[in-house]
């Protein structure tokens, strides 16, 4: 993996981290550094729940232009901050954001 | 009307959070209001006064009109030391009156359909948009599973709540009722109000001027009273009676008479029999500034003057060749306050408050 590939890929977790922090009332006494890049979103991890999932959803079609169709696929990409990232950075439009 | 005691009372303001900062205010007096960064003047609440990670953790998904609900209204219940988990839960009952809502949500809503289509919009910001969602926040932070109302009649909203609580209560249907008021600034009311109504740039707000458009600040703020008709758990005394009719002048044989500013001015005319009489007056909005719901913050400065038996000066002491204005502090006999409030069609309606 070259560098510019991982360097956007670390600017897409600090997006996602501080888009998770704006818009989710869950998380919102954490600071986006707090958020480790592998810890699980959901259960017993950042404890968010079906409505967070919900609003994920609809982050992602605001601000990546991304459609989550298939929500089993969606339990995978959930998972962490990492998987969602990667997920960002895989099927993001180049003309994004 | 059967008297309706207070037991407890919440309130959050520009000063803070609690019903001992309010009362600070009262004494201290009048203090400039904050200013946006496009230089607008408005009493806003600040940021601070809303970081409680005990109730946040209950609202999680709350905007700021419900969070400023359910601060006051958790506060009037902890000011009553009354245990919820101690009641049949469904004997509380629970009104919210507001003038306009959560509007700067429903704003929020409205700018992201038009920015990136109905899909796009979060399903928490379009339930938050709801009016009675700061009530539902309520009862779910507390607990309660008693009614649930949200009143707006733009005026004069709480004093609709204040007699729909009297008549649960008088139908022996609930044993409390829990009703209060809420009302929010944002960028969009401030500029409203800067293009239609009579904003004082000096900060300084005219209630007693007698003008149609009084000079005003807006304020946003909440404040919460546990009610009930049981006497033995008064803290701060009683409503004793409601006018709505906008045919009175108001009662004559009260103590002192605070008049409220949401904007709205009575003339001479409509005040004539308090003038006549030398009823003393007071207004108290210029501490947390006017907004149609504001009577709900005369209504707990008044309750605070009844328990301390204490005359907190009327901070504005304009026209005091027309008004027999209570402009010193000092300790004095307060058996009966009235809190007045005004329409556009200079109709007052009065609250009457009984020791």
């Amino acid at each position: 993996m070259n560098s510019s590939h991982e360097n956007e890929l670390t600017e897409i977790r600090q997006k996602v981290k501080q888009l998770l922090v704006s818009n989710l009332g869950q998380l919102e006494m954490l600071g986006p550094s707090e958020i480790k890049d592998d810890v699980a979103l959901f259960g017993e991890g950042l404890g968010l729940d079906s409505l967070d999932a919900l609003e994920i959803v609809v982050l992602l079609k605001k601000h990546f232009k991304i459609e989550i169709k298939d929500m089993n696929e969606g339990r995978e990409v959930f998972a962490t901050v990492d998987s969602l990232s990667r997920f960002i950075q895989m099927n993001a439009p180049k003309d994004g954001n | 009307m059967k008297p309706v005691f207070i037991e407890g009372i919440g309130i959050i303001f520009t000063r803070g959070r609690g019903l001992n900062k309010f009362e600070q205010a009262l004494k201290d007096g009048w203090d400039e209001p904050t200013v946006s960064a496009d230089g607008r003047k408005a009493y806003r609440v600040p940021k601070d006064a809303l970081i409680d990670y005990n109730i946040l953790k209950k609202v999680r998904r709350s905007d700021r009109f419900s969070r400023l609900a359910v601060f006051a209204a958790c506060d009037a219940i902890h000011d009553s030391d009354l245990d919820i988990a101690d009641l049949d839960q469904s004997s509380i009952g629970i009104i919210i009156a507001t003038a306009f809502g959560p509007h700067a949500t429903i704003f929020k809503v409205l700018d992201d359909i038009i920015d990136y289509g109905e899909k796009k919009v979060s399903p928490t910001t379009f339930a938050n948009s709801i009016h009675n969602a700061a009530a539902s926040y309520v009862a779910s932070a507390l607990g309660c599973t008693g009614p649930v109302m949200t009143t707006t009649q733009f005026y004069f909203s709480f004093q609709q709540a204040l007699l729909l609580a009297s008549s649960w209560l008088n139908e022996g249907r609930l044993k409390k009722v829990l009703v209060g008021i809420v009302d929010e600034c944002s960028p969009a009311m401030e500029y409203i109000c800067e293009e239609k109504l009579s904003v004082a740039h000096n900060g300084k707000m005219s209630p007693l001027s007698c003008l149609k458009r009084p000079k005003f600040v807006p304020g946003e703020g909440s404040a919460f009273f546990l009610v009930s008709q049981d006497s033995r758990k008064k803290k701060y005394g009683a409503f004793t009676e409601i006018d709505i009719t906008g045919n009175s002048h108001g009662w004559t044989d009260v103590d002192l008479s605070i008049i409220g500013t949401n904007a709205m001015g009575g003339s001479e005319e409509v005040y004539k029999d308090i003038l006549n009489k030398g009823i003393p007056v007071a207004a108290y909005s210029s501490i947390y500034g006017g907004f149609m719901t504001g009577n709900a913050f005369e209504c707990a400065a008044a309750a605070l003057m009844l328990k301390n038996q204490t005359q907190y000066a009327s901070p504005n002491v304009d026209r005091t060749e027309l008004w027999n204005v209570a402009d010193k502090s000092k300790e004095r006999e307060l058996n009966q306050i009235q809190c007045i409030s005004h329409n556009n069609t200079q109709k007052l309606v009065f609250i009457k408050m009984t020791k």
